[in-house]
């Protein structure tokens, strides 16, 4: 699960037995292999709730007051493993392994002046729709990414900040921004159900030809990064698949490597 | 306990009738959504997934027998919703009647409000046991005759038919929630309700469908900010300036609306604090609050969080005055219950006549009553199994550890897929409604 060489300190015990070879729990006492027990359930909780997260979107009209339980929840998670450090490490680890290329272009999750077809914008937050256009004004008509907001709409979060200080990365913006942007996932599942999938109008794929519980249409209304614009098939299936899997993090993670790859091939041309 | 149910401790709970189908195949349409018996108790409606509302009518006491109180009979069966599409969100509307609340009778006619995700109906129900015969212009079968064969006068008469129960609907109130509805409740005054969706509550007038006042918005204006939502608000039963309307984070405001235009400010705050040593990462879905009830005497509020039903002094914001554990066993699984979305689970739960009994569902197609006078509690099954008439209910066990005792059931063998979502109690009598998945169970006590 991590690539090789790197050394898994005894705290970041959360991953599976079966994922790597290393031993993580250095000492026997009970003290510790609670701690890790602890936060392996809480990983396991995190994951959970950010697939319920994701596949509230899937629902024909998702049910606003669970989502905003699960965020809640997923946020106080989010604030504990802050505080004890957990977030930090797991953060790191991860940005290590989705760095194929030394020199990748640095990226947020502002979208707003690429014109991608086949990728959903995220911009179905509430203020953007009421205060804004409905697309940005260089944008061309068919083109869904109609963020008018310069900025990465991630600012809510209390725990963004201190990690973009603390890391000492060159990137260090890429796994504060896949993180903001799961916290921008979470703003999504509210903003979405408020004024809605405007972009559905423009859409190129007819839902309706799909279920409710056809998960790759459903996937269609998330943001690009979480699905790739590579992942209407398996991936995106292997993705919802189970809840236990702490690996469904840098899964998504990788798919939004697969993105970057896109826009970046798409930029240059 | 000495006695077998709550209403004191001589009350003995009786099955009486169930309504719907036996199989175990539950057609969606058919999932019962709401059940509310109406001001007299003489009518009993049921709204379900399908849009459809169904209302019982309880006959007369007969004379043969009597042991038994009258039973409910369906009534009137109509479409109160159906399926819309939104096109501006590319979304669907659920038909599914989330909410029916009768109005005081004020004349031959019953009204009911029914409402959807969306939309809230007003609905007249009423009789018609006798017709016009003997036009002097028209044939019976309502076409005119040929006035050339029209030589004498006489005027219609009214004659006896069989009884024919119509539903009309009076007023479509539309277009004024962007969220879910998920209260109606008719003020005091018979002039005005209030419906709620999670970020707003509107105020109605009955007879205008084009306007309401939206009194309370919870809205931020960066939805991203977004933590809580409105859960259930209701009407003070007596006091037409008062509702309460609760949240998702386990509070109950209380508002006065002449206070101000928007009651956004709270004139009440009720909230317990939270007990340290159950702190969990579920400990706020599990305070989110599915129903608020005021009592008949309007001095009481109950709550039902997923765990508990509560009990509140409106004169007293602090603290609840009575809390009844509904399935304490649950807390270990909460983890179980969360994956399985169980944890979302609303229940509602309602007062008895004299506010000295609450009632609230539970799983397992279990149901609980607490008697708050005599400090006692029960739980109940309805089950098909316990369903020969007249029978008496045998008390329900869960046994929560160690060695399960004979007729106990383990937390583990409970089916989660059963549950009791949506009871009702009559106004007067001991008469219960409890809704299964997809039945209408209704239960008496033994005369």
């Amino acid at each position: 699960m991590f690539p090789k060489g790197t050394k898994r300190k005894f705290s970041d015990s959360r991953e599976e037995p079966v994922a790597g070879g290393e031993d993580v729990n250095q000492s026997s006492s009970a003290a510790v292999r609670m701690l890790s027990s602890y936060s392996l359930q809480r990983q396991s909780l995190l994951d959970m709730s950010l697939i319920k997260l994701q596949l509230c979107h899937m629902l024909v009209e998702p049910n606003l007051c669970r989502s905003v339980l699960i965020a809640n929840t997923v946020r106080q998670i989010q604030e504990e493993m802050t505080q004890d450090g957990t977030w930090q490490i797991m953060t790191q680890a991860l940005t290590q392994s989705l760095s194929p290329h030394p020199d990748a272009p640095t990226h947020t999750i502002d979208l707003s002046d690429l014109p991608l077809n086949a990728v959903h914008h995220d911009s179905l937050r509430d203020g953007i729709w009421e205060d804004g256009p409905l697309t940005c004004p260089g944008c061309a008509e068919g083109n869904r990414l109609g963020v008018s907001s310069p900025s990465p709409p991630h600012t809510s979060l209390p725990t963004s900040p201190s990690q973009d200080s603390s890391s000492g990365h060159p990137r260090a913006q890429s796994p504060s921004a896949h993180l903001r942007s799961f916290e921008g996932e979470m703003a999504n599942s509210l903003g979405y159900l408020t004024d809605l999938a405007l972009d559905d109008i423009f859409e190129d794929i007819d839902t309706s030809m799909y279920d409710s519980s056809d998960i790759p249409s459903a996937l269609a209304s998330y943001p690009s990064w979480v699905c790739g614009v590579s992942s209407w098939g398996d991936e995106g299936l292997k993705m919802c698949s189970s809840y236990t899997s702490a690996s469904t993090l840098q899964q998504c993670l990788t798919d939004l490597n697969d993105l970057d790859h896109i826009m970046e091939i798409l930029v240059n041309s | 306990m000495a006695g077998a149910g709550g209403g004191g401790n001589d009350v003995q709970w009786c099955f009486s009738q169930v309504k719907g189908a036996i199989d175990d195949d539950v057609a969606e349409a058919d999932i019962i959504s709401t059940v509310e018996f109406n001001h007299s108790g003489e009518l009993l409606a049921t709204g379900d997934k399908g849009g459809r509302v169904v209302i019982f009518q309880q006959e007369l006491e007969s004379k043969n027998q009597p042991q038994c109180r009258g039973e409910y009979n369906v009534y009137s069966t109509f479409q109160s919703h159906e399926p819309e599409f939104d096109y501006l969100k590319s979304l669907e509307i659920e038909e599914k009647i989330n909410k029916i609340r009768w109005l005081p009778q004020k004349n031959a006619a019953q009204f009911l409000l029914s409402t959807n995700d969306k939309t809230i109906k007003l609905w007249k129900i009423s009789e018609r046991d006798k017709r016009p015969e003997g036009y002097n212009l028209k044939e019976e079968d309502g076409r005119y005759r040929d006035p050339t064969t029209v030589t004498t006068l006489r005027v219609p008469v009214f004659q006896p038919m069989d009884l024919m129960v119509e539903a009309s609907p009076r007023r479509v109130f539309a277009n004024a929630h962007t969220y879910h509805i998920n209260s109606i409740s008719v003020n005091s005054d018979c002039e005005t309700y209030l419906s709620a969706d999670d970020l707003r509550i509107n105020l109605w007038n009955l007879e205008i469908t084009d306007r309401s006042f939206n009194i309370v918005d919870i809205k931020p204006a960066n939805m991203e900010e977004l933590t809580e939502v409105i859960t259930a608000a209701e009407f003070h039963p007596n006091q037409c300036n008062t509702f309460v309307y609760s949240s998702s984070k386990g509070t109950i405001r209380l508002c006065d609306m002449r206070a101000s235009a928007l009651c956004d400010q709270h004139s009440k705050l009720f909230e317990e604090p939270e007990d340290p040593s159950n702190r969990s990462f579920f400990s706020e879905i599990i305070s989110s609050i599915s129903d608020v009830k005021f009592s008949h005497s309007g001095r009481y509020m109950m709550t039902r969080d997923y765990l508990s039903v509560k009990i509140w002094d409106l004169n007293m914001e602090s603290r609840p005055v009575e809390t009844y554990q509904v399935h304490e066993y649950l807390r270990s699984k909460l983890c179980s219950l969360y994956e399985n979305d169980c944890i979302f689970d609303k229940f509602e739960c309602c007062w008895n006549g004299n506010d000295s009994v609450v009632m609230t569902g539970s799983y397992n197609n279990f149901f609980r009553m607490f008697d708050r006078g005599y400090r006692q509690d029960v739980t109940l099954e309805a089950s098909r199994e316990s369903s020969k008439p007249r029978s008496v209910l045998k008390p329900r066990k869960v046994c929560t550890g160690g060695k399960r005792k004979k007729d106990e059931i383990s937390v583990d063998s409970l089916d989660f897929n059963k549950k009791i979502l949506h009871t009702a109690w009559h106004p007067q009598d001991n008469i219960i409604a409890v809704a299964t998945t997809n039945n209408l169970y209704i239960f008496q006590d033994k005369l």
